[in-house]
């Protein structure tokens, strides 16, 4: 039977993704603009109170150490993570049976909760139970209660959760570069390091900048393991935007407000990814194998 | 330039039970084109990959030239290979492709440049230096990574079924552009193929392989005209040899009503009361006695025509293919005879499979 035009799927089709869509990110997007505008504790009617929670988040000193902080830990996460994750990744890529069992070990962390994670180094990194105590060559550290310390504590304990599961990402990239090309550049006389920088990093180009984007807006967005493992604390030493948007909201019962804020970071998330993935070329990305 | 030789070379792959190469023993000579043919899994692309570098040796050694470099690394090989796919870098333009393993080597700038640029003119490449390989059909990548050969200046060039990923007229095409290329290269060269028309029209030498042993080498003619066991009778010519098996008679093989006369002392060599006999399908003439054939199909070429066909001998019931003039072809259906021409059969032994007689 010919198909006709008539034929064709009707875009009720497309109604379920529609509605989730709808439901999930942009029905709450547009709330959380709207509550930007209100003066909320959570219990009452929204009351509209103009731009004056935005006034605030202009002069709230810190609000923008928050922001600073976030940027911090972003470029920090990314420099600790995306090396780490491209190494282990393309080594785990390889078909030996000691690298299957070794990079099933790694992804480990992938199956625990944020909140086992977070409890779990609280614990390693307790200053009078933890590792500190047991093992007392690696020098008394207060890894959690020095404000300049657990800046690095917090970016170590967030990239030992998140690494597995970029790593599994360049696995998989590394996977599909053709064996051929390796094999071609070893008659070519290009030597591991070289078929690495050569071969490998160009080809799995467009996993890095995936990789970045997720790495980027995660910073943007995640708070919980922070928030359980510090809580943004000592002092304000770990208190991200995302964090300070979770207190001033359900501690300080300023939903307004931390609307304001929300949308600040929606912004922020919104306009580096787009950053990163025009300043690329991610979006005229091809198949990386084109030409093969 | 340089010599090929493989002495006893075996290859076993981790947790096989029978070797892929078992004792290979080849000599390829000085700028000689040698064609490796055999089904898949035949040990053919292992025989060179042993050769590349890329497979590992367990037993035996290999010499290029008087050099054993079984155990030297690929790239201090003075070889360059032509990878099935082609195996272009795709990030690099194709002068970056073809330079690649010069910039390897340490050469200058200049040098590397006018090699290229010397390789890209042998090839018709010099408008698409600039390109990525994406940009190009797969003609130019094919010649590109000709080109990537060519610019190394080998001692051996590797081809891996450079042609398998063309279409069949470029196949065509490309496979006398190749051939005459190597002739004016005087690179020695060692041809990987399953497709025994490439082989023969290529090589100046074939050397067919089964189930990792070499079955026959020789130049394509030889392999032809007297194949040395039923497999590379089978294998080589298209259409396919006709092969039966028959009874032996007093002094021939029987041949439906007639007795093809066969010289007693081959028949001696016979391990058994029949043998296996074979006629190429343009060795076969129409006559008024000898084999029936019932006519199944009929191929129209223009100057010929194959007739598909079974005929019976005995309770047994073979297809038979024969070659017929093009202009007369008999009628699907009807029942011609045909016998083969005198000195044209090959005998093989039923058990060994193994050439009886000359």
């Amino acid at each position: 039977m010919a198909v006709t035009r008539q034929d064709r799927p009707s875009g009720w089709y497309l109604a379920p993704a529609l509605t989730f869509f709808g439901a999930f990110a942009v029905l709450p997007m547009v709330l959380v603009v709207y509550l930007s505008f209100t003066s909320w504790d959570g219990f009452g009617t929204p009351e509209l109170s103009g731009v004056g929670n935005w006034e605030r988040l202009m002069d709230d000193g810190r609000a923008w150490d928050s922001l600073w902080l976030t940027l911090v830990f972003m470029v920090l996460t990314w420099l600790v993570q995306t090396p780490i994750a491209l190494l282990i990744g393309v080594w785990a890529a390889g078909r030996q049976r000691n690298r299957a069992v070794l990079s099933s070990l790694f992804f480990l962390p992938l199956l625990l909760s944020t909140a086992a994670i977070a409890l779990l180094w609280a614990a390693v990194l307790d200053p009078n139970f933890g590792v500190t105590q047991r093992l007392p060559f690696l020098g008394d550290f207060n890894f959690l209660g020095n404000t300049e310390l657990v800046v690095y504590t917090v970016v170590w304990v967030i990239s030992w959760q998140y690494v597995p599961f970029h790593t599994l990402l360049y696995q998989a990239a590394a996977r599909q570069v053709p064996q051929s090309l390796y094999e071609a550049a070893t008659l070519d006389g290009a030597g591991r390091y070289r078929q690495f920088f050569t071969i490998t990093l160009p080809l799995v180009k467009y996993t890095i900048i995936t990789s970045t984007v997720l790495m980027l807006v995660g910073s943007v967005t995640t708070f919980d393991t922070i928030l359980i493992l510090t809580g943004g604390g000592p002092g304000t030493a770990t208190r991200i935007l995302p964090l300070h948007m979770y207190i001033t909201g359900f501690s300080g019962y300023e939903f307004g407000y931390a609307s304001a804020v929300a949308v600040l970071l929606l912004l922020l998330g919104a306009g580096l990814s787009l950053a990163v993935t025009q300043a690329t070329g991610f979006r005229k990305m091809q198949s990386q194998q084109e030409g093969m | 330039m340089a010599s090929v030789t493989y002495e006893h070379v075996s290859c076993v792959y981790p947790g096989a039970d029978r070797p892929a190469v078992d004792k290979l023993q080849l000599h390829v000579e000085d700028g000689e084109f040698l064609v490796l043919v055999g089904p898949s899994g035949c040990g053919k692309s292992t025989s060179l990959r042993m050769l590349a570098g890329l497979e590992d040796v367990t037993d035996g050694r290999i010499l290029i030239g008087d050099r054993d470099v079984t155990d030297v690394p690929p790239k201090d090989r003075d070889i360059a290979m032509v990878f099935q796919n082609y195996a272009l870098y795709p990030h690099m333009s194709v002068a970056d492709n073809m330079g690649f393993a010069l910039r390897m080597a340490g050469l200058g700038k200049a040098e590397i440049a006018e090699r290229v640029r010397e390789a890209a003119k042998l090839l018709d490449l010099e408008d698409y230096l600039d390109r990525k390989p994406k940009a190009l059909s797969g003609g130019q990548r094919q010649r590109v990574a000709m080109g990537r050969a060519i610019v190394r200046q080998p001692q051996v060039f590797l081809m891996d079924e450079p042609l398998s990923n063309l279409d069949a007229k470029l196949r065509v095409q490309t496979r006398t552009q190749i051939a005459q290329l190597q002739r004016r290269l005087g690179i020695t060269t060692v041809y990987v193929t399953h497709d025994q028309v490439e082989a023969m029209t290529m090589g100046d030498r074939v050397c067919v392989l089964k189930d990792g042993l070499l079955m026959q080498v020789g130049k394509p003619r030889e392999l032809y005209d007297r194949p040395t066991n039923v497999f590379v009778a089978g294998f080589i010519g298209s259409p396919a040899m006709n092969l039966f098996t028959m009874p032996v008679a007093d002094g021939g093989v029987v041949l439906g009503d007639v007795v093809y006369p066969v010289e007693r002392t081959v028949l001696g060599q016979a391990s058994d009361s029949s043998v296996v006999l074979g006629v190429r399908p343009e060795d076969l003439d129409i006559a008024e006695h000898g084999l029936p054939i019932e006519v199944d199909v009929v191929e129209e070429l223009g100057a010929d025509a194959y007739v598909y066909g079974r005929t019976k001998q005995g309770d047994a019931e073979h297809q038979i293919t024969a070659r017929v003039d093009g202009r007369r072809p008999p009628e699907r259906g009807s029942v011609i005879h045909v016998t083969p021409r005198q000195g044209h059969v090959h005998l093989f032994d039923v058990a060994s499979g193994e050439r009886l007689g000359d």
